[in-house]
């Protein structure tokens, strides 16, 4: 079933706990009462178009939404929350995940400080890929909307480097639950619950990107002027 | 996620092997890696070749050749043969392969079957304790969690480049770990290295 502006924010919530994280990059903080999609959109001057193809695609990994749907959605709104998304992880989930690995990695013998370098490792890709997506992406994005298709990048070559930051998360979860000798397992177990909610939450972030991102810049990219000045 | 199984299809209906390539590769389990139409396309390509699965076409065999088609094939140690049906065949040509796939076999099913003929013979090949390392992988994987390319790797060990490639990604596959920093956390953590080895 897909979101409608009709929807109460908390029944979207029940839903799907996914929700946890997207509401507050909206600025949507708890204690929300009864209030519905539109009602908040109209409170917080949320884009609602963007913010239900957000919470949609985030909820039905499945659901690929119509170009029809999404020319309703300003891109430079879109950028905007996905540069939240981005502080959000480094300043937040990615902190809040350290401190978790960093109880596991004290909790062993020595060799387990190895794990928190590991860990800074897999976070400074993920940094790297961020940088590049604010520094290349967005900015390039920023001017085809304000002055039409640019000659020195097209979205093509970001979809290529979309590149696989999943590795070392999928060698750490490997690590984790197999070859952390003597720990406290509900200090391990928390870290892998974290870790299993962050590398969730990150997908569909990239799905955002995949499915909402790249689709409306191509079509701009094919230069039929609708978001040109 | 650990690497995909490689599938090599004998088989002549160019739409049933479109058809087996878009399914298995939707799972994202398997990798249609290889495909022919006829048996001597096969053979020339074989020796280069190392599938985890081969699926064939018992409609590729005489008639008199069917109840000892197995034998046709030399098969790496671990690959599984899989009959792929599409009409009746009798009961000998059938205990030939390690399972049978029809046609009419729904997905699921399919991948039931895959997975069992996967185990099946994993099991054969390794069968003491087949999800730990053997003493050689543990060798190249302190190799390699010390900073040592594949070629140093194959130098030390008067290997093949090919055979220490062989030896990691049976050590992905076991250990789950891609990344050659995460090789060298389970090496520490497993007191294969020291600190001082990688500093």
């Amino acid at each position: 079933m897909l979101f409608s502006e009709k929807m109460k924010l908390a029944d979207m919530m029940l839903a799907s706990s996914k929700l946890l994280y997207v509401f507050p990059r909206f600025g949507v903080r708890l204690g929300f009462g009864e209030k519905s999609v539109s009602d908040i959109c109209s409170e917080l001057e949320i884009s609602m178009p963007l913010f239900l193809q957000v919470c949609n695609v985030y909820t039905n990994p499945d659901y690929l939404p119509e170009i029809d749907d999404l020319r309703r959605i300003e891109l430079p709104e879109l950028i905007a929350y996905l540069r939240n998304s981005h502080s959000d992880y480094l300043k937040l989930r990615i902190a809040n995940l350290r401190s978790k690995i960093m109880k596991v990695a004290n909790g062993c013998d020595k060799n387990c400080s190895m794990l928190l370098k590991f860990f800074d490792g897999y976070v400074n890709e993920v940094v790297k890929h961020f940088s590049y997506e604010e520094k290349t992406v967005f900015p390039y994005v920023e001017k085809l909307v304000a002055h039409g298709p640019q000659a020195e990048y097209n979205i093509g070559i970001y979809e290529k480097n979309h590149t696989d930051i999943e590795e070392k998360l999928d060698d750490l979860k490997n690590i984790l639950i197999k070859y952390v000798p003597e720990s406290d397992q509900s200090v391990q177990r928390e870290a892998l619950r974290e870790l299993f909610l962050f590398e969730e939450d990150l997908n569909r972030h990239a799905l955002i990107e995949d499915r909402i991102l790249v689709p409306l810049v191509m079509e701009l990219e094919k230069g039929d002027g609708r978001y040109g000045k | 996620m650990a690497s995909k199984y490689k599938i090599a299809v004998v088989e002549p209906a160019p739409l049933l092997v479109a058809g087996i390539k878009a399914l298995l590769e939707e799972c994202g389990e398997f990798e249609v890696a290889y495909t022919f139409n006829t048996l001597h396309g096969y053979e020339i390509r074989a020796p280069h070749i190392q599938p985890d699965v081969l699926v064939v076409s018992p409609a590729l065999f005489d008639f008199s050749a069917r109840a000892s088609l197995r034998s046709f094939f030399t098969l790496p140690e671990g690959t599984a043969l899989v009959g792929l049906v599409a009409s009746h065949y009798d009961e000998k040509t059938l205990r030939q392969f390690d399972v049978v796939v029809d046609v009419f076999d729904d997905l699921q099913s399919v991948l039931l079957k895959l997975r069992t003929a996967l185990k099946l013979n994993s099991d054969s090949a390794d069968s003491n304790d087949s999800y730990n390392l053997s003493d050689r992988e543990l060798e190249i994987l302190v190799a390699v969690a010390k900073g040592l390319t594949n070629k140093e790797i194959a130098e030390q060990h008067d290997i093949s480049v090919n055979t220490v490639i062989t030896h990691r990604k049976n050590i992905t596959r076991k250990t789950g770990i891609k990344s050659v920093s995460g090789l060298t956390v389970y090496a520490l953590l497993n007191n294969l290295i020291d600190q001082t080895d990688v500093e």
